[in-house]
């Protein structure tokens, strides 16, 4: 794991454009998220709601407790908590449904999370996966309003904050978070109905 | 799989949304018109409208309202009245039958329920417990409820935002301030206990039945840790971009100064009904650049003054603002009277002499500031050259940047002097200035002014790099000076002021580098100048007697062992008889002092009579200095030292009673001057120097409480100096005072 210094400095990296600087700030966060969940399990007794948005916040702060983060870095901040969390989310979900099948997988530090996750909205491994597959569709067509759910659904961001972060109005990111979710219901029913789930 | 879409649907159909439900049909006719396909997408996709409900949705958790009628502590929960970054707000009711009150109680909303988000609620619980003020929202209680989550209950107001207030009550300008004012005086009380508020803006000040503006919502106030800062991070929801400060963007750390700023935008809010920065529905990069660049939109309907006031507290340099909210109330106050606000006029001697002796801002953000006045001289210049037609104008523009580098080597010189780390910013603006009317000089050729000019420029120089202990570099810059001028008196033998200044870079010469030979001999160069300016009536005889006399000091600074003496008996001669030919001239009656100061160390501890009688003479002639110039701060710091110098040789001579009276009137000075300038690094030092002594002076008469008393607080003093500016003279103080107090016995009182 980087400093909270290199990160701040290569998050303004990324920001003047270095593709390098993100993948080494992807991999920094990803580590410090992942750790950062760990204890947050370990140290859960049912009393204190987990939420997606927390964690991200917690990191963030851990961050610029040590090293002033500007603006412009905070959004990319943000935007890239959000990736994280899918990742993090889908692994487990995955590990979870192994484990499920008796996979008898090695013992993970954030076994749990997802079903943690559910405490504060009914998130369930399935669900999780399914959302990941169709948003890679909606990615496919759409990346702008793929990076939308992204940070609304696994980066729990608000509308008002979704839009400062994606530099756009409240009003523009509700119209596109609604059209999104047009196409993700449609992609999960269609595809569930395709298959023969539904009732 | 099902059939893919198409993004030409997607963006059709988010165009759609926007329109009531009956008009829908016609528009996908009209949008899809000749493309099936896409209608068909859209269609199908719209038909989904119906089951999004809270699919895929985190923000309707949990509902607010579900805790009305709960408890919390000994408040009823009746209804929600709001939700802040840290929680939600609920009007609620004292419901234990002690007494009828109402309060605004606030819960942590469940989604803040992480650790960090309870040790911010908590400590902003201590906070605003420890303010009571008129004009802000009162604590009055604060505890967990039933089912763990923190709450505070805080005074109730009816009431509308300040602004909504003002307009509803289309209440005057002068009362629009006075609500104002009200408020600063709550966020000075603040920011004296150490809070900063981070979030002023018109819907955290209420103004209740009464009339008084209340200031709610310490939400994200911190306690400024020591030093004055606080680095505490504004998480992206706390932050109102609108009232946001350049700092609060950049993500720097927020000071008292932030708080100027937001209630300068709310100031123009109040008189103008606008925001003099608005951001809205701009993407957060551009709110970035807008509020870290561009200039704030003052209404122009606005008196020029008040548009001064609210420019200066909304400067993007948090150190040209206001230094606080009072002086910013102030200002308001002082245009009221109708007096001139201190904000005007802004030009740049005002601004640069204000901020130096205001702040001790970072050494390159003077640097910075110098520079850029300079940015324009080039173009000055060529319209200087071109401009035949309107010479008026460039004649003056000309003039002015001349002058301008005029004052920036000489005038804020002086003022940065005693700016700890200044020296090299110091440097830099004279080289910049000289440099720059050098270029002038070789320009406009035959100007003897400003080749007088420049020359005046290398000897600052050079007197610089001199005490930065760049030698070789300070006597390059005294040549420079000395070959300028002497170019001029080879064209024009009579022009006095090169000749005299010519003598004055020579004496500064000797003074700084030489051998003793060499000072010599720079030195009758000296003389032989001001000989031939005597008589000559081009100068003021007084002005080249005290050249000369100048000189003359300098080489009794040269002169060693009992010589020195003797010379500076023949300099306080002649400054004696300069000093009765213009009995009132402080200027003079300083030096005279001085040369009794220097007596007064060269007879040292040989002669402690005569040592003691040189020092009484200079302590009378600064204590009429100090009488006939009141305030003149420089005059008053040379009395405090002459009583020092007094106090201890009366110690010497055993009057006890004579050296404490000496020592009492050198403290209350030095503490004067500190309570006056509290930033001022030097009245700092001098203070913690007396009171270093006068401990001594204690410990000596066996006073060994009042012993350890006096050198605790020098102590405290001198460690409030930062460490990276201490110098040597402070860490040898103290040593002295940290050995003294462990010198004294351990139970002394």
């Amino acid at each position: 794991m980087s400093s909270p210094a290199e990160i701040t400095a290569l998050l303004r990296q990324w920001s003047g454009g270095d593709q390098e600087a993100r993948e080494r700030v992807m991999s920094s966060l990803y580590d410090e998220l992942r750790l950062l969940a760990a204890s947050y399990l370990r140290r859960e007794s049912g009393d204190i709601t987990l939420q997606r948005t927390d964690l991200v916040h917690e990191l963030f702060l851990r961050i610029t407790q040590q090293s002033p983060i500007d603006w412009n870095s905070r959004s990319h901040f943000f935007s890239i908590a959000a990736r994280l969390m899918r990742q993090i989310l889908v692994e487990h979900a995955r590990a979870g449904n192994r484990q499920k099948r008796g996979g008898g997988a090695a013992k993970e530090p954030l076994s749990g999370l997802v079903e943690n996750c559910a405490a504060d909205v009914p998130l369930d491994p399935a669900e999780v996966l399914e959302v990941d597959r169709a948003l890679a569709r909606l990615e496919a067509i759409d990346p702008q309003r793929s990076h939308l759910v992204e940070l609304r659904y696994y980066g729990g961001f608000s509308i008002p904050e979704t839009a400062q972060i994606l530099g756009s109005s409240p009003a523009t990111v509700k119209r596109d978070w609604n059209v999104a979710r047009l196409f993700l219901l449609r992609e999960l029913k269609g595809d569930a109905g395709a298959a023969g789930e539904m009732e | 799989m099902i059939p893919p879409l198409s993004k030409d649907a997607l963006d059709i159909v988010s165009i759609i949304l926007t329109h009531p439900r009956e008009s829908r049909p016609d528009l996908v006719l009209q949008l899809c018109a000749g493309r099936d396909d896409v209608k068909r997408q859209v269609e199908e996709l719209l038909a989904y409208e119906e089951q999004t409900g809270g699919f895929l949705e985190r923000d309707s958790l949990p509902p607010d309202s579900a805790r009305i009628g709960t408890r919390a502590g000994a408040w009823e929960l009746e209804s929600v009245i709001g939700a802040g970054g840290m929680g939600v707000v609920y009007r609620a009711r004292r419901a234990d039958g002690q007494y009828e009150m109402t309060a605004a109680v606030k819960l942590v909303s469940q989604s803040m329920g992480v650790p960090g988000f309870l040790q911010r609620f908590l400590s902003e619980r201590q906070i605003m417990a420890a303010l009571s003020h008129p004009n802000i929202a009162r604590l009055l209680d604060g505890g967990v409820t039933g089912d763990g989550i923190p709450y505070l209950a805080m005074e109730y107001i009816e009431g509308l935002p300040i602004h909504e207030h003002c307009r509803a009550n289309k209440l005057s300008l002068v009362e629009r301030a006075g609500l104002f004012r009200q408020l600063c005086d709550g966020v000075h009380y603040a920011h004296q206990h150490l809070v900063i508020h981070r979030d002023i803006k018109p819907a955290n000040v209420l103004v209740d039945s009464s009339g008084k503006p209340k200031l709610l919502d310490f939400g994200v106030a911190k306690v400024l840790e020591s030093g004055g800062r606080s680095t505490a991070p504004t998480a992206l929801h706390a932050m109102t971009l609108n009232y946001a400060s350049p700092e609060q963007v950049a993500g720097k750390p927020l000071t008292t100064a932030s708080d100027v700023y937001s209630l300068g935008l709310l100031l123009h809010e109040l008189l103008a009904d606008r925001r003099a920065i608005d951001v809205s529905g701009l993407a957060p990069g551009e709110a970035v650049r807008v509020i870290s660049e561009t200039p704030p939109v003052i209404s122009a309907s606005l008196p020029p003054d008040l548009q001064a006031v609210i420019e200066k507290a909304l400067a993007k340099d948090a150190s040209l603002r206001y230094s606080g909210p009072r002086e910013l109330s102030d200002d308001l106050q002082r245009y009221l009277d109708g007096l001139p606000v201190s904000a005007r006029p802004p030009s740049f001697t005002y601004l640069f002499s204000r901020f130096v002796a205001r702040h001790r801002i970072p050494v390159a953000a003077i640097a910075a500031g110098f520079l850029l006045a300079f940015s324009g001289a080039g173009a000055a210049l060529w319209q200087w050259k071109k401009a035949e037609a309107n010479r008026g104008v460039a004649q003056r523009r000309f003039d002015e940047l001349r002058g301008l580098a005029r004052s920036v080597l000489f005038e804020f010189q002086n003022g940065l002097r005693n700016l700890a780390g200044s020296l090299e910013v110091r440097k830099t603006m004279a080289r910049r200035s000289v440099e720059y009317l050098d270029s002038l000089s070789r320009e406009v050729a035959g100007d003897p002014g400003l080749a007088i000019e420049s020359a005046k420029g290398y000897h600052r120089l050079g007197q610089i790099q001199g005490d930065l202990g760049e030698r070789s570099e300070s006597e390059e810059s005294f040549a420079k000076s000395r070959l300028l001028l002497e170019g001029v008196l080879s064209s024009d033998a009579a022009n006095g002021e090169a000749r005299w200044e010519l003598s004055e870079v020579l004496t500064t010469h000797a003074l700084r580098f030489n051998t003793r030979e060499g000072a010599l001999s720079l030195l009758t160069a000296a003389q032989q100048h001001w000989t031939q300016l005597d008589g000559k009536g081009t100068l003021p005889a007084h002005r080249i007697k005290h050249g000369r006399v100048r000189t003359q000091f300098a080489y009794s600074l040269r002169q060693l062992g009992a010589a020195r003496i003797e010379e500076f008996q023949k300099t306080l001669e002649q400054y004696r008889s300069l000093l009765a030919s213009a009995p009132n001239d402080t200027e003079m009656i300083r030096n005279v002092a001085l040369c009794h100061k220097y007596l007064a160390g060269a007879y040292g501890k040989s002669y402690p009579e005569r040592s003691e009688f040189h020092t009484r003479e200079a302590l009378a002639l600064d204590r009429r200095r100090a009488a006939a110039s009141p305030g003149d701060a420089i005059a008053l710091r040379d009395l405090a030292i002459d009583l020092v110098q007094a106090a201890e040789h009366a110690g010497r001579r055993g009057a006890v009673r004579e050296e404490e009276a000496f020592f009492d009137e050198a403290l209350s000075l030095r503490r004067a001057f500190h309570e006056k300038e509290p930033k001022s690094l030097d009245a700092r030092r001098d203070l913690v120097s007396v009171l270093m002594r006068q401990g001594i002076f204690f410990k000596r008469t066996g006073r060994m409480g009042e012993a350890r008393k006096t050198w605790l607080e020098a102590l405290r003093h001198g460690e409030s100096i930062g460490a990276e500016i201490k110098n040597k003279s402070d860490l040898h103080n103290r040593a002295v005072i940290r050995a003294g107090l462990a010198s004294l016995p351990k139970n002394a009182p």
